[in-house]
């Protein structure tokens, strides 16, 4: 049977070991008092709802789905409510959010690790507190006092819960040929008209009432992305006291059938003249949404890091377990049948990958979720902007780099139980099905490509990447004088440089076309990838070399293998570059040159 | 004193180093005569004559041009003694042997002017020695004047004195040496090898002896030692290479023959490997064999172990290369002396010694330790002399490793440290060097710098760490500063009128933000000052335009948003030249592109010799964009109006040549004759002497009444001349001399230069011009070509030629 143990190791590995993050949050206003047994404690409970409340439902959600009854109402899938109900109980949607609002105020650091194992344990019904909570970020952010106190309390405690609707049939990616009209009302508020598709937790019987929140265009706005205005509409327009009132003209057409996440219900949206009230200014909403969008992004490499870690432990299990032919080099087992085919290099290959991939996205990520809190209140202004720079850069990668190699590892997973893989029973298929879409929604992986180079690299004549570059230069020279750490220095420091011209020439290459920017940028923001895990790997070998060093003591296994995993990240995973780059380098050319009609 | 002029030279021996010593001096325009033995046969200037002849094709060339060559006079022993008389210098550079320089000096000392200074260019031998059976006037005249080789580009000269010679004609010499031919003079005391190859000597055997100790072969000793270590590029086997083995096994043979019962002697033996490479006649470079050779396109070198030559090409190990560029030396010495890595065990172990041998021989050999570090820096390339490391890696520390190494058996040799770098005023310190002056054992005190009145033309003379001098940021008046420029004054009576505007660049790139504070410098001096210097400290003066800081205005905006950005650079040249002041470039190493035409624009330029000037910008697909091809256009029209009976393109041609074909000259000398430097610019040889000149020029054309040129009109080409520059380079591409690319460049840079579509002898203006540039400019910005060629010299360093 499937089973998922919280990785609480490592995550205190990465968060006290590698990245020093509780000294790092406790310079926060707030946060002095911060400390590590708190957080280890916050996570271990966290760890086992999700473990033992979550992940039991993950197959019952995947085989039962969502079911949209005749009156247009969505029932989830059995202990899905009850799940909620617990969730609650045990207070925690409130764990990052703003005491103002009944939150615990803890920092965007300890929510991370949470989130990595609610998807773990259950991507499809994560996503239900996940929009909740991008919609709190968002009215937070951009709402009116009046707005926050009458909506931020209920989503804080999961009374309410939240989505966001983009889409429309016509538009997905290019939200500036949204059609959906907001016509002002007499009391300030706006009668919303449109469809939605798409809509994560669009409708559902977990909650009282759901928060959407709708970009829409006024009737005088100008066309393009910048005529988009941004509403709450909730499905029960509430009272001044947040009592519900009467049934918003917002309605679920229908449910979507999909590949994965059967859990969570993707809702076709109908709105016919929705109540709805304005965040932020007139035709300024992309921008607010935006704030709802980056953190979503961070979101779905959460939900893909979380996926890989849950069917890295069912493989590695399995292939612990399964015993079938000999080893290569002469039994291992010899009292057994058969070998356990863990004995097997390209079995080691495929778990290495996936432990390679799992354990360094976890670095990367809660190193971004530390940039995110130093953005939001450090004291110094110089260093909120230098974080949020990185985070800024860095979003688009952890958003398709993570979810790209999430698809890649739970495919090998699922390769490594064999025709046990393919079938339901073990449940390693449901996590290939699930992770598919992270590759898709909230901004496919080539728009996170074109956003990298386009945006955030070119866009400012690369001075977000070489302040990320600087800090990688910085370990280099501490770290790379070191003839221990040379394996591990010594690629790093020559991808950096890599980069460094790949850069430079796609910016040249782009002056002539911006298709020479558009045919590199998926290889680009793969090779940004691996020069954040190689940084990362290299950080957690130090540490690991550290602990392993002779001095008489035993050596905790731990970093024996993170040891290990580092080195085979080194020599297995980062050589990809090579070819990435002169993929790169080889221009729009052979993508542009057949004409459509000869395809 | 009346004043001590050097009218003409003799240079007795026309080897490689007299000849180089010649061609060194006509580059200084001084009347030379070099001398050698009569000829067996033909002209009995013969051997003087060929050696003349070698110069040309010699490289790195001693000459600024080679039609120098043919003011050196070619002389021999038999015909010419009588012509002695009328020099007022003689440098003897004969082979390296006592008993042949006596004979040579018997032969030629009654010829010698009574007021005439004799010197021995000797790498080694006892001046003392040398100067016996003179007379009392003729010792009291003589001394050793040691060039480098290449002497025109090796800054040091060792000036030995013997206890006779005339303090007097030291000082007219090293006066003569200094400001004339562009030297750095150290004074030696009369020891073997003197100073540097001294020194330099023991450093490469210690290096032979610890690189076999740790097993590092010879072209990873070369880049460990090399431009990482601060060093010469070529290292340590490839300079002796260079230099040739033969006068490595001399200087070491020197060593051994005159330093008998020296604590070191032991350590003085020809290393094996040198001495089988000598006897099978592998001497180097010269013979095409050393320790390294070259076998067609493959550059291999010797494997000590199996005698035989091998594929070269060994980097240092990253890790090292890191420590390296540490830039705390505390730090980067620490590091390598505790690395467990063999080419950092290495490195220390050769400093080490390097730094133990300086320490116990500074009393005998040199009068302070900044003449060593000067001597070590000067003759060997160094970036920091063995005293000046030393001491910023922490004095008493790095001693107490020395001796720890002493005692504990690790160091080469077991000679003891003297006790002044333990004991006494340089320990209590941190180091023999100090604000008021350098340690000199000798004397026992902190000695300061030769405050001989040539000097004062030095504004910033090269200085020790450790030392206090002014320093070339910050000193004088800042008048304005920010991230780009400053602009500012030197103190003192008149020069404080002229404004000087340093580039803050660290390679003075023309960006923006640089051509702004030009602006505001130029309108400063036409209120306040009498006139305006563009200098900037050390080298370059300008590698060219900025083009990564016009990156973001590009991507932003595309190819149009760059125009008023390049019209700016363009109206900046405009307002340089015809500024209300004079304004002087003040000129010294790479003046490329942009940096060509920076100095081109202004009123004047006094450049150093070693100058090296050119529009390079077709080496990244690109033409001269900032007013370099209006420039050149007017040059030809302004010369064809002198000479109205020749075509225009006549002139033209130079220019279109030179641009087109990114030629950079190898000298001051050479950017004369190629245009880049007026008939009344001046060539300035040594290099802190260039804003000293540049200052009085400034202040003497504004005294003597200087006024801006008339914007005149100037006479194009037109059509018919891009035609006719079309028809060249239409052969040259077809006979494959040139590239697709090389064309489409020429013919731009001949259409721009001509004045574009328009009859000949148009009359334009250099606006216009400077309109052609722009246009052309931006439509290669975005030609493929053009883009391979930029990212192929930002990837590689090296021009493509596509």
């Amino acid at each position: 049977m499937p089973h998922y143990q919280p990785p609480l190791r490592d995550i205190r590995f990465v968060m006290h070991e590698v990245l020093g993050t509780v000294e790092q949050l406790r310079e926060l206003p707030g946060q002095a008092e911060l400390g590590a047994d708190l957080v280890d404690q916050v996570l271990e409970e966290g760890g086992r709802f999700c473990a033992e409340v979550l992940f039991p439902l993950n197959r019952v959600g995947d085989t039962e789905g969502c079911v949209r009854q005749a009156d247009g109402s969505v029932r989830t899938p059995t202990g899905f409510k009850a799940a909620w109900e617990a969730f609650k109980a045990g207070g925690w949607p409130t764990l990052t959010c703003a005491p103002d609002f009944g939150g615990q105020g803890l920092p965007v650091s300890v929510g991370m690790p949470f989130q990595e194992m609610l998807n773990s344990a259950n991507q499809a019904w994560a996503m239900y507190p996940g929009l909740t909570h991008g919609a709190y970020n968002c009215l937070l952010a951009h709402g009116t006092p009046e707005q926050k106190s009458l909506y931020l309390p209920h989503m804080v405690s999961g009374e309410w819960t939240g989505t966001m609707c983009l889409t429309e049939p016509h538009c997905g990616t290019d939200l500036g040929m949204l059609r959906s009209r907001a016509e002002p009302n007499a009391d300030g508020s706006f009668a919303i008209t449109g469809t939605k598709i798409f809509i994560s937790s669009g409708e559902h019987d977990l909650a009282a009432n759901i928060v959407h929140l709708v970009l829409a265009r006024l009737p005088d706005a100008p066309a393009g992305t910048r005529g988009i205005s941004l509403f709450i509409v909730p499905k029960f327009l509430p009272a001044s006291d947040g009592s519900l009132g009467p049934r918003n003209g917002i309605a679920c057409g229908r449910l979507e059938e999909k590949m994965g996440i059967h859990g969570n219900a993707t809702c076709e949206m109908n709105l016919t003249g929705a109540t709805g009230w304005m965040v932020g200014e007139p035709n300024k909403g992309l921008n607010a949404m935006f704030v709802m969008m980056n953190a979503a992004r961070i979101g779905v490499g959460m939900q893909s890091l979380g996926l890989m870690e849950v069917a890295y432990q069912n493989s590695l299990a399995y292939a612990k377990d399964r015993l079938q032919s000999r080893a290569l080099t002469g039994p291992k087992a010899p009292d057994k049948a058969a070998d356990p085919i863990i004995v097997h290099p390209d079995v080691r290959r495929m778990l290495l990958t996936q432990k390679a991939w799992t354990e360094g996205a976890r670095c990367f990520a809660y190193w971004l979720a530390l940039q995110s809190d130093i953005a939001e209140s450090h004291p110094d202004e110089e260093a909120r902007k230098a974080a949020h720079d990185l985070l800024t850069l860095l979003t688009p990668v952890v958003k398709a780099f993570v979810t790209d190699n999430g698809f890649a590892s739970t495919n090998l997973a699922m390769q490594v139980f064999g025709g046990h893989g393919y079938i339901s029973e073990w449940g390693m298929e449901q996590h290939v099905r699930d992770a598919r879409i992270n590759m898709i929604y909230e901004g496919t992986n080539a728009i996170q490509s074109l956003d990298l180079l386009g945006r955030k690299v070119l866009g400012d004549n690369g001075t977000k990447l070489k302040a990320f570059g600087k800090i990688v230069q910085d370990f280099i020279e501490a770290e790379g004088t070191r003839e221990d750490m040379a394996e591990f220095v010594n690629p790093l420091a020559d991808l950096g440089e890599k980069v460094t011209k790949l850069t430079m020439e796609i910016g040249m290459k782009a002056f002539g076309s911006a298709d020479e920017a558009g045919a590199a940028a998926v290889d680009y923001l793969r090779i940004i990838g691996h020069l954040v895990h190689a940084y990362f790997w290299a950080r957690m070998a130090k540490v690991a070399l550290e602990r392993t060093a002779a001095d008489g003591q035993a050596v905790d296994p731990f970093y024996t293998a993170k040891l290990a995993t580092a080195r085979f990240y080194f020599a297995r995973l980062l050589p990809e570059t090579a070819g990435l780059i002169r993929s790169a380098r080889s221009g729009a050319a052979n993508l542009m040159a057949l004409p459509a009609e000869l395809f | 004193m009346s004043q001590f002029i050097v009218r003409k030279v003799a240079v007795l021996g026309a080897g490689v180093m007299g000849a180089q010593i010649a061609a060194h001096l006509v580059n200084a325009r001084v009347e030379v005569m070099l001398y050698d033995l009569p000829a067996r046969e033909g002209p009995k200037s013969g051997i003087a004559m060929k050696a003349i002849e070698g110069l040309k094709k010699l490289s790195p060339a001693p000459m600024g041009h080679p039609d120098l060559a043919a003011f050196i006079v070619p002389a021999n022993y038999e015909e010419h003694l009588e012509a002695l008389r009328g020099c007022d210098l003689v440098i003897e550079a004969i082979a390296e042997r006592m008993d042949w320089k006596h004979d040579l000096y018997r032969k030629v000392a009654p010829f010698l002017g009574e007021q005439a200074i004799f010197a021995t260019n000797t790498s080694g031998l006892s001046i003392t020695r040398l100067a016996e059976g003179f007379d009392e006037s003729l010792r009291a005249r003589f001394c050793g004047v040691h060039f480098f080789n290449p002497p025109r580009y090796m800054h040091l000269v060792e000036l030995i004195p013997t206890a006779s010679t005339d303090a007097a004609i030291l000082d007219r010499l090293e006066t003569f040496l200094t400001t004339t031919l562009g030297k750095g003079v150290v004074r030696a005391k009369d020891t073997p090898n003197f100073i540097a190859n001294r020194i330099g000597t023991f450093g490469m055997l210690a290096t032979f002896a610890q690189a076999e100790k740790f097993g590092i072969p010879y072209d990873v000793v070369d880049d460990l030692t090399g431009e990482k270590l601060g060093r010469a590029k070529s290292g340590t086997f490839r300079t002796a290479d260079v230099v040739g083995l033969d006068t490595l096994g001399h200087v070491i043979r020197t060593l051994q023959d005159t330093l008998k019962g020296d604590a070191f002697e032991p350590l003085y033996a020809t290393p094996p490997v040198l001495a089988a490479l000598l006897e099978k006649g592998a001497l180097g470079q010269k013979v095409g064999a050393g320790f390294y050779r070259k076998v067609g396109a493959e550059i291999q070198r010797l494997d000590p172990a199996r005698g035989e030559y091998v594929k070269s090409g060994g980097k240092a190990d990253e890790t090292v290369v890191r420590i390296l560029k540490k830039k705390d030396a505390a730090e980067r010495i620490k590091l390598l002396r505790e690395s467990t890595n063999p080419q950092a065990q290495f490195l220390w172990a050769m400093l080490r010694d390097s730094w133990q041998y300086a320490a116990i021989n500074l009393t005998d050999i040199a009068d302070s330790a900044r003449d060593l570090d000067l001597a070590m820096r000067w003759g060997f390339g160094m970036r920091e002399g063995p005293f000046e490391t030393w001491q910023a890696a922490g004095w008493t520390q790095v001693a107490q490793w020395i001796r720890d190494d002493i005692a504990a058996g690790k160091a080469w040799a077991s000679v003891p440290l003297p006790s002044w770098v333990f004991e006494g005023p340089v320990a209590e310190r941190g180091g023999p060097h100090q604000p008021e002056g350098s340690w000199s054992p000798g004397r026992a005190a902190f000695v300061g710098r030769s405050m001989l009145p040539v000097y004062s033309r030095q504004l910033f003379r090269a200085t020790v760490r450790g030392e206090t001098a002014p320093d070339p940021l910050t000193a004088g008046q800042t008048v304005f500063e920010d991230a780009a420029v400053r602009l500012w004054t030197l103190e003192g009576r008149g020069v404080d009128r002229v404004l000087i505007v340093s580039n803050k660049h660290k390679v003075r790139a023309i960006g923006p933000g640089f051509i702004q504070g030009l602006l505001k410098g130029i309108d400063l001096a036409e209120q306040e000052h009498d006139g305006l210097v563009v200098w900037a400290p050390g080298e370059p003066f300008s590698y060219g335009a900025d083009l990564e800081a016009m990156l973001p205005t590009f991507m932003a905006g595309g190819a149009k948003a760059f125009e008023p950005l390049q019209k700016g650079l363009q109206d900046a040249m405009l307002r340089l030249r015809y500024a209300q002041v004079p304004t002087v470039a003040a000129l010294s190493g790479m003046a490329l592109g942009g940096g060509c035409e920076l100095a081109s624009y202004c009123a004047r330029r006094v450049a150093s010799l070693e100058s090296y000037i050119g529009l390079v910008e077709v080496g990244v697909g690109l033409i001269p964009g900032g007013g370099g091809l209006a420039w050149g256009a007017r040059r030809a029209s302004e010369e064809q109006a002198l000479a109205p009976e020749a075509p225009l393109l006549h002139f033209l041609k130079k220019y279109f040549m030179a641009a087109g074909t990114a030629q950079v000259s190898r000298s001051a000398i050479e950017a004369q004759q190629m245009g880049y430097l007026l008939s009344d610019d001046r060539i300035v040889f040594h290099p802190q002497e260039v804003l000293y000149g540049a200052v009085r020029e400034a202040k003497a054309m504004r005294d003597a009444g200087w006024r801006a040129p008339r914007r005149a009109s100037l006479r194009v080409a037109g059509r018919p001349g891009i035609a006719t520059i079309q028809a060249q380079l239409v052969n040259m591409r077809d006979g494959g001399y040139i590239s697709a690319h090389d064309f489409h460049l020429g013919r731009t840079i001949a259409e721009v230069m001509c004045g574009g579509d328009v009859e000949a002898g148009s009359v334009v203006d250099e606006g216009w011009i400077m309109g052609l540039e722009r246009k052309a400019f931006m439509s290669l910005m975005t030609h493929p070509k053009t883009q391979e060629r930029v990212m192929g010299m930002m990837q590689t360093g090296k021009p493509v030629r596509n």
